[in-house]
């Protein structure tokens, strides 16, 4: 576990989320929809949770640079190198004790500069077998939900052994869920479909 | 990966999934088909269907008249039968937006959740774990109880042992190995009924039933057999053939009367008598019964009385007379009635001269014997021969007997209660068409409507065979007490059928789907419940059921009877 890729270092948390900042993304991380973790409990377990959000703040630097026309390439290279820490928002889905995984949230929030990590895929498998996930999601008001829902799903139907079967259960929780809302339900299982 | 949802579902600290029931052993074993959600115990339940491994696939797999029964929260079984199947939502707007057929995901999870498969079960017996014996419902199970297939356990729980007074005359559908019992002793307590389409099979479910009344000795029966359906050999339009009452009902074999004589001996019969009826023995009553079918209106039927008054017992004799008589010339005269009107009766008796069992003048005393022998406890088959397609005949002939018959049980009753003889023996009469019997118009005034309708105070009920039962008089057919149902298909009949019978509208839609041979809906009397079955064959284990011994069995029978008495 300790191997695992490292993205990060917590700038802020709750029970229900954190956020933490890194450099400039790289093309492969951090991504929306991907599972990351953090020590919580005095590095005894870890929160398990899904970016929701990843911002770049603007600066009065950068506002000059965008004021000036036709910005030299060189300028927009030295930018990017520059220590300028993007903000990442994550949502906690589940937290893991040892190698048990549990849905839902975690009994304490992570202690800031704690190092975040992203997750395995035998943890993601554990964390996205009970369907637990897709409520906390659905009910998460300061994400958006829909869009992340299809991303999460993407990632937790690749380490599925049959995918089809997953996404057709995934499919149905979600129907018992907001079977209400119909037009809802139907855009994202259509959506889930172009997954497959 | 499992394959199941529930193992996706939400745990509690047993780790068992949530609003599922546990699985115990004995439930590992049943298919659970869904749970109850509502309902009323007068209008049945509404049951939930599981989407099953295949979404909905349970819904198509379900069949109505198929036995269920509801796991209450106390232990009891609430045995219950299917009456319609329904595909219902939990929200319309897929109606108006249902998914592409394109889509196996969409309808995939669809059909496991916002739209699912409902059933409408009607209960009917409890079964409690400390009762031996399943008893009539008067509660429905609670909220949420499971729903399985009802196993062959608990049906034969409901159906009872196969023993002297319990005959099998059927399997519930796909149930070959249960067998339906009939109470035997109920069957006979009040009238009965076998309708059904033309060629749905009822003559042979009547077999069926003669067979076992006579073969336990639950009544005599009296049976007026319009076809050739049930004393000797049957033959089917293919061919087939199959053995009558009297070939195998060994020592309570019924006696064979014809009317027909030709006919029956060259089908081989072995015939105890011919019934001729004189003209001197027919009475206006025996006619009145025809007066649709011959057309006679009110005031000739009215007549009729007047002109066996005036006209003394040869009236019939007289009235068909071609060189007229003097007695009926002077009617005329006097006034007393027009001469149309005689002349119009004439013109109907004419039916008469076709009937050649009637005879200006006959030695034997059948009616006598008939009686004697159904005292005695031997079923008579009166065969039609010719005469059978010819409806006033048929109908002529068993208003006759009966009313003769049912006068001397009257007397036979009589006599019993004031102690000076014993009971009569209990007596079925078996009529086939019956609605031309018992309509309404003349079910009042006739002797089959007032058996139907004296229950057995005389120790005498009918077995009424129709396919039109709609035909009947309504309160006639409220005193009908087991009804045994082929398919039927006119909507007045099916209704006729369940007229009084209370909650059993819902098994309409069971009737209405029955296949066209061999299957029936029984439900009254003699059953704890409404069942469908698929009637027993009936075939050589049937015939060995009631006493049916082959040649050799007999010789070696009659050899040790023999020994014996040495
Ligand atoms: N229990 C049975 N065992 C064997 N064959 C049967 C049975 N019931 C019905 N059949 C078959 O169905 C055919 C029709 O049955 P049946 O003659 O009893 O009909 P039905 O209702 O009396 O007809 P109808 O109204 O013309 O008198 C029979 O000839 C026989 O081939
Ligand atoms: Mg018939």
């Amino acid at each position: 576990m300790t191997t695992a890729i490292q993205i990060g270092q917590l700038l802020q948390s709750s029970i229900r989320g954190f956020s933490f900042g890194c450099a400039v993304p790289k093309p492969e991380m951090p991504h929306f929809g991907a599972f990351v973790k953090v020590p919580i409990l005095n590095g005894t377990a870890q929160a398990i949770g899904t970016i929701y959000d990843i911002v770049l703040e603007e600066d009065d630097l950068v506002r000059q640079i965008v004021a000036t026309p036709e910005t030299p390439a060189e300028i927009i290279l030295d930018q990017r190198q520059r220590q300028m820490p993007i903000e990442v928002s994550v949502l906690t889905l589940g937290y893991m004790q040892g190698t048990t995984v549990k849905s839902g949230l975690p009994p304490q929030p992570p202690l800031t500069l704690d190092t975040i990590r992203l997750c395995e895929s035998t943890e993601i498998a554990a964390l996205t077998n009970d369907f637990n996930f897709l409520r906390l999601i659905m009910q998460a008001s300061e994400a958006p939900t829909d869009e992340l829902l299809v991303r999460v799903l993407e990632h937790a139907v690749s380490v599925q052994s049959n995918p089809s079967q997953y996404l057709r259960f995934a499919g149905q929780y979600l129907a018992q869920l907001i079977g209400n809302d119909f037009q809802r339900l139907d855009t994202i299982l259509r959506r889930l479909e172009s997954l497959l | 990966m499992s394959d199941e949802l529930d193992d996706f579902l939400p745990r509690d600290a047993d780790n068992n999934p949530i609003g599922l029931e546990t699985t115990q052993e004995e439930e590992a074993a049943r298919v659970r088909l869904g749970v109850v959600v509502g309902g009323s115990l007068s209008k049945g339940l509404t049951v939930k269907l599981d989407s099953g491994l295949n979404a909905g696939q349970t819904i198509e797999n379900m069949a109505v008249g198929r036995y269920v029964v509801a796991k209450g929260l106390t232990e009891r079984k609430f045995f219950s039968i299917v009456t319609d199947i329904i595909l219902d939502n939990t929200n319309p707007a897929i109606e108006q937006t249902p998914p592409p057929v394109s889509s196996p995901f969409l309808s995939d999870v669809y059909r496991a959740t916002v739209a699912y498969g409902r059933a409408n079960v009607s209960p009917m017996l409890v079964l409690d774990p400390n009762d031996k014996e399943p008893r009539p419902n008067k509660t429905i199970p609670a909220h949420f109880s499971p729903v399985f297939e009802a196993t062959e356990e608990d049906v034969n729980q409901v159906f009872g042992e196969e023993d002297d007074d319990h005959f099998h005359i059927g399997s519930p559908l796909d149930m070959e190995g249960v067998k339906v019992n009939l109470d035997l002793n109920r069957f006979v307590e009040r009238s009965s009924g076998v309708f059904g389409k033309s060629g749905t099979g009822k003559s042979f479910i009547t077999r069926t039933l003669l067979a076992a009344v006579i073969a336990k000795q639950k009544a005599s029966c009296l049976i007026f057999d319009m076809h050739s359906d049930y004393g000797w050999e049957i033959t089917n339009e293919r061919g087939k053939t199959w053995k009558g009452l009297t070939q195998i009902l060994g020592n309570n074999r019924p006696h064979i009367y014809t009317l027909d004589k030709k006919t029956s001996l060259a089908r081989n019969n072995k015939i105890a008598g011919e019934l001729q009826i004189q003209y001197s023995d027919i009475e206006p009553a025996d006619v009145e019964m025809l007066s649709s079918m011959l057309n006679l209106s009110d005031v000739q039927t009215g007549a009729l009385y007047y002109l066996h008054r005036k006209l003394g017992e040869q009236w019939v004799a007289k009235l068909l007379d071609e060189n007229g008589s003097p007695e009926i010339e002077e009617i005329i005269e006097e006034g007393m009635l027009v001469k149309g009107t005689l002349s119009a009766i004439q013109r109907k008796f004419e039916l008469f001269r076709r009937m050649d069992f009637l005879v200006p003048k006959s030695s034997n005393n059948v009616v006598g014997e008939i009686f004697e022998k159904l005292q005695r406890g031997t079923s008579i088959v009166l065969e039609f021969g010719k005469h059978g397609d010819n409806l006033p005949a048929y109908m002529l002939v068993a208003n006759y007997l009966t009313r003769r018959v049912h006068g001397r049980y009257v007397q036979a009753k009589n006599d019993a209660v004031g102690s000076k003889a014993e009971q009569p023996k209990p007596l079925m009469i078996v009529i086939e068409e019956a609605h031309k019997f018992l309509d309404p118009e003349i079910a009042k005034h006739t002797i089959f409507g007032t058996i139907a309708r004296e229950l057995r105070k005389y120790n005498v009920t009918l077995l009424v065979v129709d396919q039109r039962p709609s035909g009947i008089d309504d309160e006639v057919m409220s005193q009908i007490g087991t009804r045994v149902t082929a398919l039927l298909d006119n909507e007045a009949d099916i209704r006729a059928v369940f007229s009084g019978v209370s909650g059993a509208s819902a098994l309409r839609e069971v009737l209405a789907r029955l296949d066209t041979q061999q299957q029936a809906l029984i439900l009254g009397h003699a059953v704890p419940m409404p069942v469908v079955i698929r009637t027993r064959d009936y075939d050589e284990e049937l015939y060995r059921a009631v006493g049916f011994l082959n040649d050799t069995e007999v010789e070696e029978k009659t050899k040790a009877a023999y020994d014996d008495l040495w």
